[in-house]
């Protein structure tokens, strides 16, 4: 799609890196709340790549910006009309988005899908509830996927190693009475999220994202995961209440495994968090 | 040679101004008619190139402001030399193009080698005399018009009046006096007291081509605002405000993206504009407010792929448009060095490729096809096989003939009518 008409082999993870958009535009399979979610998590991936230049593109941020809230609008939507647990079992045309042909497959989804398939959670970013909630919830259409979900993620590895190994071993039996608390995450994360999405807010008007704002606009939302640059693992859990103990163990292992930078870099955003946190609080 | 980045014809179209990403101006000139050479009448040559903009820091704000050229425009000509404006993101200048031919000689104080002379060695005064000598182009900057902006300059557009002009960033419109530098009115202000609440940028911006009160903006959402500048002195409020509706069945996640205006342009009749959006351009009648007239599909197929685009960063590009003389045409660029020509009477389009490849001088351009399913036939290109990063961003059709200009990345393209 991106090449100039010359044949190329296509090795397996350019397989995978081409297919995430383009298997979105050419194939029928994926669910519409999967398509959804690739769509969020491109935006989601895109604003934080914006965050790091110095003048990031007001217009493209606010376009962006405007997606992310259309989506997040329509999620919300969703959760409140949904019963928990049940599949929202929906099909484009009932959003009337008749329009969209298919499927992709993010590489950046997060893992962890479905309670079918138990080394999914291994890889489940507990970090990211949006995503878990919805896919928890989401119906069978979604098993097919996750197996190539799965495949893709070998990819992902590289990236956020599978730290979660700890909470996992905890969360598995606990899933049917996560969901619920997941979802309510999903809300109260929805509401933060929109509430700050609004606050592209900036003391300076020339730089529309500033370092402090994004922080704080995604402090419920753990994107981290895209954060390529970095190569860090999820940094900063959001924090249900009810999970606020098990976070000491996320948070270090996922340190803990990775190279000495990482860990440099997790300490110095930990800090600069708090740093923020304070100035917030006002204390 | 640098990416083209603006490319603009003047009034009379004997002169063609590019500007680049580098800061640097180029000015071609078409040859008179000739006898002798029958051939180069209607070539453009270069015919001066200066150094507009150059990379700037602010310090303040620790950011770098880039020399590209974002716009270029021709004030009309009122006497020998050549006037323009060029914006980067955030400094216009006024620049003079003149000629100059003759070069004084005997002057009484200085040498013919410049040194100057012992005044009391001079013993008879002397009248220079005018001699001529090769032409020379010289560009001068007249005018810098700086620190109005703090978003970054995507239009200017000079007014009937020959007097004044705008200028646009994204979220404010600047009107000027040519003549005075140090102040500026700010005419449109869409920046919401609280930036949580941005959700439209300002992305386009002209005056009417004759009504010297009149001008519009585009915005990321798609609309067009009419504004008539005595109604007050801020135009926040518009006179007339352009919107389609949205089609249901074509929703999709990415609808609101495609549909941000890259592009506004009056016709020279001053009755229509048309509109580019990322897939389509749209021509308005500005007595008709609430659809277009006429909707031309640039490259639909593309719709199909709208998510790859996004993930590239493609569906950002920001497409120009531009009528022909009469306004029978439009003319707008596309992907793989293609672009497209329509015709509004006829509703005839056609799809012309700038590259080296398929243009000798003097040969005539082969239409081109895409291929958007199924068979492909012989010389059609399928759309996985389009070159997304040949794209043609910029073109300019000469105002009275049939002559246009076509920015391929770094290259430029004129072609012409066929003359027998």
């Amino acid at each position: 799609m991106l090449g100039r008409g010359l044949k190329r082999k296509l090795s397996d993870y350019e397989e995978n890196m081409a297919g995430l958009s383009s298997a979105f535009d050419s194939s029928r399979s994926l669910s519409y709340p999967l398509k959804r979610q690739l769509v969020l998590n491109m935006c989601l991936t895109k604003l934080q790549t914006y965050k790091m230049l110095v003048e990031p593109n007001l217009h493209r941020s606010v376009l962006i910006a405007n997606t992310v809230r259309q989506i997040q609008e329509e999620m919300r939507q969703e959760s409140n009309q949904q019963p928990i647990n049940v599949c929202p079992g929906i099909t484009p045309s009932s959003h009337g988005y008749a329009g969209m042909e298919s499927s992709g497959i993010s590489l950046q989804l997060p893992s962890g899908i479905s309670q079918q398939e138990s080394n999914c959670c291994d890889l489940r970013s507990v970090e990211d509830p949006i995503e878990n909630s919805l896919l928890i919830v989401s119906d069978d259409d979604m098993s097919s996927a996750i197996s190539s979900i799965l495949k893709d993620l070998d990819f992902v590895e590289d990236i956020s190693p599978p730290t979660c190994l700890v909470p996992t071993g905890d969360d598995q039996p606990k899933f049917p009475e996560n969901t619920s608390l997941k979802l309510e995450d999903d809300r109260q994360d929805l509401k933060g999220a929109e509430c700050v999405f609004g606050s592209f807010e900036i003391s300076n008007s020339t730089s529309y994202l500033k370092d402090l704002a994004i922080d704080d606009i995604f402090e419920d939302i753990d994107t981290s995961m895209y954060d390529s640059d970095f190569c860090c693992p999820p940094l900063m859990p959001p924090r249900p209440p009810s999970l606020a103990a098990e976070e000491p163990l996320k948070t270090f292992p996922s340190c803990n495994s990775s190279s000495a930078n990482n860990i440099q870099i997790c300490r110095t955003d930990l800090s600069e968090l708090d740093h923020i946190m304070e100035i917030l609080v006002g204390s | 040679a640098d990416i083209i980045s603006t490319v603009e014809f003047n009034y009379s179209g004997d002169l063609l101004a590019t500007g680049d990403k580098g800061g640097r101006v180029v000015i071609f000139q078409r040859e008179q008619e000739n006898k002798s050479r029958p051939h180069s009448r209607g070539e453009y040559n270069v015919y001066s190139t200066f150094q507009s903009h150059e990379p700037e820091f602010d310090y303040l704000k620790s950011l770098e402001i880039e020399e590209k050229i974002n716009k270029i425009r021709w004030l009309p000509q009122q006497n020998a030399a050549h006037f323009l404006l060029s914006t980067n993101d955030k400094t216009i200048k006024l620049w003079k193009i003149s000629e100059r031919d003759k070069r004084a000689e005997g002057y009484n104080l200085k040498d013919e080698d410049g040194r100057l002379r012992d005044p009391f060695r001079i013993t008879a005064l002397r009248v220079p005399i005018l001699k001529p000598m090769d032409l020379m182009v010289e560009a001068s900057p007249r005018r810098i018009f700086a620190n109005a902006h703090t978003y970054h300059i995507n239009s200017i557009s000079v007014n009937s009046d020959h007097e004044t002009y705008l200028s646009a960033d994204d979220l404010r419109i600047n009107l000027w006096h040519l003549e005075i530098t140090d102040r500026s009115f700010n005419i449109v202000d869409i920046k919401p007291a609280n930036m949580e609440e941005l959700t439209e940028v300002i992305t386009a911006a002209e005056f009417h081509p004759h009504h010297c009160n009149v001008f519009v903006y585009s915005s990321s959402k798609g609309t067009i605002r009419l504004c008539d500048m005595r109604s007050s002195a801020l135009c926040d409020r518009h006179s007339k405000f352009f919107e389609e509706p949205e089609d249901p069945s074509s929703r999709s996640f990415f609808s609101e993206i495609i549909s941000s205006i890259s592009d506004v342009k009056f016709s020279h009749s001053g009755r229509y504009m048309m509109t580019r959006d990322y897939l389509s351009v749209k021509v308005w009648d500005l007595n008709m407010e609430n659809r277009p007239v006429e909707t031309y599909q640039v490259h639909e197929y593309l719709r199909s792929k709208l998510c790859s685009l996004y993930e590239n960063d493609c569906i950002f590009d920001k497409f120009e448009c531009c009528w022909n003389g009469s306004d029978s045409a439009i003319m707008t660029g596309s992907y793989n060095n293609f672009f497209r020509m329509f015709e509004r009477n006829t509703r005839r389009d056609m799809t012309l490729e700038a590259s080296r490849e398929s243009s000798k001088p003097r040969a005539l351009l082969k239409p081109r096809k895409v291929c958007t399913g199924g068979k492909r036939k012989k010389d059609e290109i399928s759309v996985d096989s389009l070159d997304f990063n040949k794209k043609i961003l910029h073109t300019a059709w000469h105002p009275m003939e049939n002559i246009i200009a076509v920015a391929a990345t770094n290259n430029l393209y004129i072609f012409q009518d066929k003359i027998n």
